[in-house]
């Protein structure tokens, strides 16, 4: 069985994107809001 | 089908069987069968938990949906990104640090044997059954639109599956997931090219987007509050937001594919990755559909789209009232079409809502005749499928899409089909070796006799689906009572998993009560209100944390034994 290196169960490893976990989160909730927003717009410019 | 499209399709699906095989020639201990040695990239992680999410009904189903009703559906998925974000923040790291195999063995250190087991088997039950479905709902549609005997589209989807399954394991399931999903999505683009391309020269695509609109097909987004109504934003925030954490935070078929992340980083971003893109992704799916909507504001579609029950109706008694029919129906829809024309000329003009006004009138009629063939239909047949939303898209696809293409779509379809049910025969597996043989029937059994195990685990949950797969067409009510099931459960599942997280002060026995009367609140909802589903989830897990809590006083949890969390049995 492959034993777990400790840097593989490093919580503060940052991600492959961004630098940080926190901007990342930021990003992914903002993505939400960005996209309800537009489907918003969509809903009320062509009913 | 044309010579071409099975080549496509059958060069297709057998590439990415044998790539699968190929690429899990390697998996000989039980790390590498169940979790793929924990050795996954982000991006493999991320293609994994979307291709097991996108089961071939959601391709088949999706653009319909959109067709008939436009596209609200979408609010289903917007609780999906904050679940992404709490399980990354919080889920991912205790199961990474306590290295389980599966969501259910946490359980038993955090709380007792008697949990562990309840979650287990609720798992089990739900999936096991759900499995069967995942092959045969879209087997049905395909097989009555093709006219290909059903029986033998199960078997050889089942066979295919089960094969590299059984031999590869979760490595074989997360590269073939990765494979099939490139293919969903190539697949769905190059559909969705072809409709954009088969609408009139003279129509541009902001004018097809403003006919959708004006029919009601772009309703995205609803701010009324109905519990009874399935789709607005408050039932997708909240009712999804509960069902994306049970599903991906509880679900082993979703679990098993980032638990096998090489670190938690990786876990991590495959499912923050799956947060960014599914809602663009369905809103993609969907517009396809809404698009296929507009094509046929120019083009005549069929009376209904279940052709083999018009089909069967123009070989009954009801012939000559069907000939009718659709004589009226072609009719109406050619005076359609010229509305939908008149409309686009008076765009912008004083003369747009009387033309609006015209073709709603129109719509009216054309109604009216689909209903009275609906009717005809049940007369004819009355388990006939009336319904046709799922038959939609693939109609178009047939009848519209180049040779070889067709082919590549129904890869595509195939495709999403045996990735779902090979990451949940894969869980299975998981769990019942994992969960159930090696805790309470073989405790000492070396890494071999456990790999063996797994493989006759998913041989045996294979044949299950296979088997309940087979007979599905003749259980009636009980396939919607399974496809609910899911619903049905998650919420307590989940009521579990966060007593287990963030209720430091709960033990087993009140969890597991909890539980129960969590589980007893949903199915009495289910069985005695029009409360819609996604609002479950929700119920079920408040309700068991709210009985935990209140139970918890008399069942004070003893000092915690030193490293029994999570420990392996």
């Amino acid at each position: 069985m492959t034993e777990k290196r400790d840097d593989d169960l490093d919580e503060d490893a940052p991600p492959p994107f961004m630098g940080s976990w926190n901007r990342l989160y930021a990003l992914t909730l903002a993505m939400l809001l960005f996209w309800m927003i537009v489907f918003y717009w969509f809903t009320k410019a062509f009913e | 089908m044309r010579p071409l499209d099975w080549v496509v399709l059958v060069s297709t699906l057998l590439a990415i069987v044998l790539y699968g095989l190929w690429r899990a020639r390697r998996s000989r201990t039980l790390d590498a069968y169940l979790l793929s040695n924990r050795e996954k990239r982000w991006w493999t992680v991320a293609l994994s938990i979307m291709a097991t999410q996108a089961s071939a009904i959601t391709f088949l189903s999706t653009p319909g949906q959109a067709f008939t009703d436009g596209m609200r559906f979408i609010q289903f998925y917007f609780g999906l990104p904050i679940a992404m974000v709490v399980l990354a923040v919080t889920v991912v790291p205790i199961y990474h640090r306590l290295k389980v195999y599966t969501a259910y063995e946490y359980l038993e250190g955090r709380f007792d044997l008697k949990t562990r087991g309840l979650a287990a088997f609720l798992f089990l039950l739900q999936r096991g059954l759900a499995c069967g479905l995942t092959i045969y709902a879209p087997a049905v549609i395909i097989s009555i639109i093709f006219g290909w005997n059903i029986s033998w589209m199960i078997l050889i989807i089942g066979i295919l599956v089960i094969a590299y399954t059984a031999s590869g394991g979760s490595r074989a399931v997360d590269y073939t997931n990765f494979q099939q999903m490139l293919v969903i999505m190539f697949g769905m683009t190059v559909a969705f090219i072809v409709i954009i391309m088969r609408l009139p020269a003279d129509v541009s695509f902001g004018e097809a987007v403003w006919v959708a609109g004006q029919q009601g097909r772009l309703n995205a987004i609803d701010f009324s509050f109905d519990p009874r109504n399935r789709y607005n934003i408050w039932s997708g925030l909240i009712g999804g937001f509960f069902l994306a954490l049970a599903y991906f935070g509880t679900d082993q078929s979703q679990v098993g594919r980032y638990l096998g992340g090489k670190s938690i980083a990786q876990s991590r971003m495959g499912l923050i990755f799956n947060g960014l893109v599914k809602v663009p992704m369905q809103f993609y799916i969907l517009f396809i559909g809404a698009m296929v909507f507009v094509f046929y504001q120019f083009v005549t579609p069929p009376i209904h789209f279940n052709t083999v029950a018009t089909t069967q109706l123009a070989g009954s008694q009801y012939a000559g009232e069907f000939t009718e029919l659709q004589s009226a129906h072609e009719a109406v829809s050619e005076r359609k079409q010229a509305t939908v024309r008149h409309l686009l000329e008076m765009r912008g003009t004083a003369g747009e809502e009387p033309a609006l006004s015209a073709l709603r009138g129109v719509d009216a009629e054309l109604h009216e005749i689909r209903n009275k063939t609906m009717t005809l239909m049940r007369e004819v047949d009355p388990k006939a499928a009336t319904n046709d939303t799922n038959f939609v898209f693939l109609n178009f696809v047939l009848n519209y899409l180049p040779v070889g293409l067709v082919g590549l779509v129904l890869a595509a379809i195939l495709s999403a089909s045996m990735s779902s049910t090979a990451s949940e025969l894969n869980a299975l597996a998981s769990t019942s070796v994992i969960d159930i043989y090696k805790r309470v029937i073989k405790k000492d059994g070396s890494d071999r006799h456990y790999l063996i195990f797994s493989r006759i685990a998913t041989l045996f949950w294979g044949a299950v689906a296979i088997t309940f797969a087979e007979f599905a067409g003749q259980l009636g009510s009980l396939v919607e009572a399974v496809n609910q099931i899911g619903s049905l459960f998650y919420g307590t599942m989940l009521g579990i998993f966060l007593l287990a997280f963030y209720f430091k002060r709960v033990s087993g026995t009140p969890a597991f009560i909890g539980a129960l009367i969590g589980e007893a609140a949903v199915i009495i909802t289910w069985r005695t209100t029009e409360v819609a589903f996604l609002w479950y989830n929700a119920i079920g897990c408040l309700v068991a944390i709210g009985a935990a809590l209140l139970l918890s006083p008399l069942f004070p949890r003893k000092p915690e034994a030193p490293a029994t969390v999570g420990a392996r049995v």
